[in-house]
Parts: structure tokens; sequence; C-alpha cells
């Protein structure tokens, strides 16, 4: 089992979507941390990120790193695999799930 | 604001009131006066019988009302809470679709959070009590229109590519947001 703390491993401030968008982006936040845990097909373990911590996350940042994954690595592995924490924000669970269900 | 005990008295004391005059009214003095004052024992616990059972139904029945009306308050207020949050969003989203700027951008992440935090209060006080004012609050069509809002204003826009239709969608579902928000808060008021 991983465990991702967004404020505490990447930053305070997630930024928007793309890596030319500036800095602490969705798509830098995939590569640096998440695509790495899902290279290995066979790898099943839980991936837990905490999301508190931090300034809030735009839709930009959000869709592009966990719905960007899934249009990567597939929906229902992502969805298997990925366990959120997030006290502060009680929705964001819901928008980030949504996210990885309608990625195309 | 009036508590209960104090409608409770008012209530007693107009009843009674209303009593003393219909007994006026419909009695003549000159012939009860000689033995009005004379009271038998059963009279007495007819009459403590009768203020018993008034009290009881006052108290019951204004129960009821100042529960019924705190519960009204209370998702009012959970609503107008939610509603500000909007409205609130909306005033700092217009500024930053006309001019970016980072302080901005995190007083409006700041905001959805709050107003997340407020929708999922409503949300399981709907689903967890079964509270028959937020029978009217559709929280899922809600909730649709919240991430769509939030989506229109921190997707593109926080890539600094804000077109022309980012700013009329925006506009629109704050509107939508809005017209469902005060259909519901007029809905409970009446």
């Amino acid at each position: 089992m991983t465990n991702i703390n967004i404020s505490k491993d990447f930053s305070i401030t997630p930024g928007a979507r793309y890596i030319k968008d500036g800095p602490y982006s969705g798509e830098l936040f995939r590569e640096q941390f998440l695509e790495k845990l899902f290279k290995d097909p066979n790898d099943n373990s839980k991936i837990t990120v905490i999301l508190d911590g931090t300034a809030g996350y735009g839709t930009s940042f959000l869709e592009e790193a966990f719905g960007g994954l899934a249009r990567k690595f597939g929906k229902e592995r992502c969805l298997k695999r990925l366990c959120f924490i997030s006290n502060e924000d009680k929705l964001l669970i819901e928008e980030i799930t949504r996210y990885i269900e309608n990625a195309k | 604001m009036l508590n209960n005990k104090v409608i409770l008295f008012i209530i007693i004391f107009v009843i009674f009131l209303f009593g003393f005059i219909c007994g006026g009214l419909l009695s003549n003095w000159d012939i009860i006066k000689c033995t009005f004052f004379e009271v038998k024992i059963t009279e007495l616990v007819q009459i403590i019988l009768t203020l018993i059972i008034a009290i009881f139904i006052t108290s019951f029945v204004t129960t009821r009302t100042s529960n019924k009306i705190r519960r009204r308050d209370m998702v009012l207020d959970l609503v107008s809470k939610l509603h500000n949050c909007i409205d609130k969003i909306y005033e700092i989203g217009c500024n930053f679709l006309e001019k970016p700027i980072d302080e901005d951008k995190s007083n409006i992440l700041g905001r959805f959070r709050d107003a997340g935090n407020t929708l999922h209060i409503i949300e399981k006080i709907q689903n967890t009590k079964n509270i028959k004012e937020l029978e009217g609050f559709n929280v899922s069509i809600i909730k649709e229109l919240f991430f769509q809002f939030k989506k229109e204003l921190t997707d593109s826009p926080f890539r600094k590519d804000i077109h022309v239709g980012t700013v009329i969608s925006f506009n629109m579902l704050y509107t939508e947001l809005s017209e469902k928000l005060y259909e519901y808060k007029i809905k409970t008021c009446l």
C-alpha cells in the first residue's frame, strides 16, 4: 500500500491542468506520482491519496491528474486501486470519482 | 423572538380572557352574584381538570409548531449559506474572468470548499433524518449544477484560457443555480 500526501509530497497550492500552464499542474502530479505506480499491470495494491492540507483543487488539476490516469490505465483499475482521504472538503472525493468515471 | 413559555402564557391568557368575557356576556350578574363565590368541590375539580386539559393541549400545539418553525429555519439557514457562497463565488469569479490574479484563485477555491461542505451537510441530513422541509430540495440536481459551475470557473480559466463561451456558460449556470435555490427557499417559506 502506498500513501501520497499531496500537501506534503507535492504542493499546498496545486496548479492548473498541463505543465505548460504553470507550476504544480495536474499533469506533473500524474506523471511524478501516479503513473509509476500503475506501470506494472499485475500490481493491484491500494494507493491512498490524502487530499487535505492544500489551498484547494481546481477542476483542471483534478481532471488531468485522475481523469488523465483513467484515460491511460482504465477507469476500473483506477477506481479499484485509488482510495482518497478528504476531511476538509467533503465533496472532493465524489468530484474526483466523477472525473475518473467520465474520462474519455 | 418570543420563547415557547411566553407564547404559551399569552395563549392561556387569551383563552382565559375569552372565556371570562363569554361568561360575563351570557350570564346575568345580578342573579348569580350572591352565589358566585360559593364553590362546590365538584366544580373546583371540574375547573382544575379543564385547566389541566387546556394547558396540555396548548403546550402540545405550541411545541409542535415551534419545532416545525425551528426545523424550517435551520434548513433555510443552510440553504441560504450555500446561496451566499455561490453568490460570493460568482462575484469573485466575474472579477477573475475579467482580470485573472492568483489571489482570487485561492479565494475561489476556498469558497467552493465551503459551498461543497454545506451541500454535503444538506445531503447528509436529507439522507439520515426524515425532514419534511427538505423533501423539495433536489440535492442531485443542485450538486450537478454545482460541479458544472465549478468546472466552468476552475478549468480553462485557471489555465488563463478564457473564451466568451466560458463567461456566458458561467453566467448561465449561476442563474440556473440561483433560480433553483430561490425557488426552494420561497417554496419553504410559504
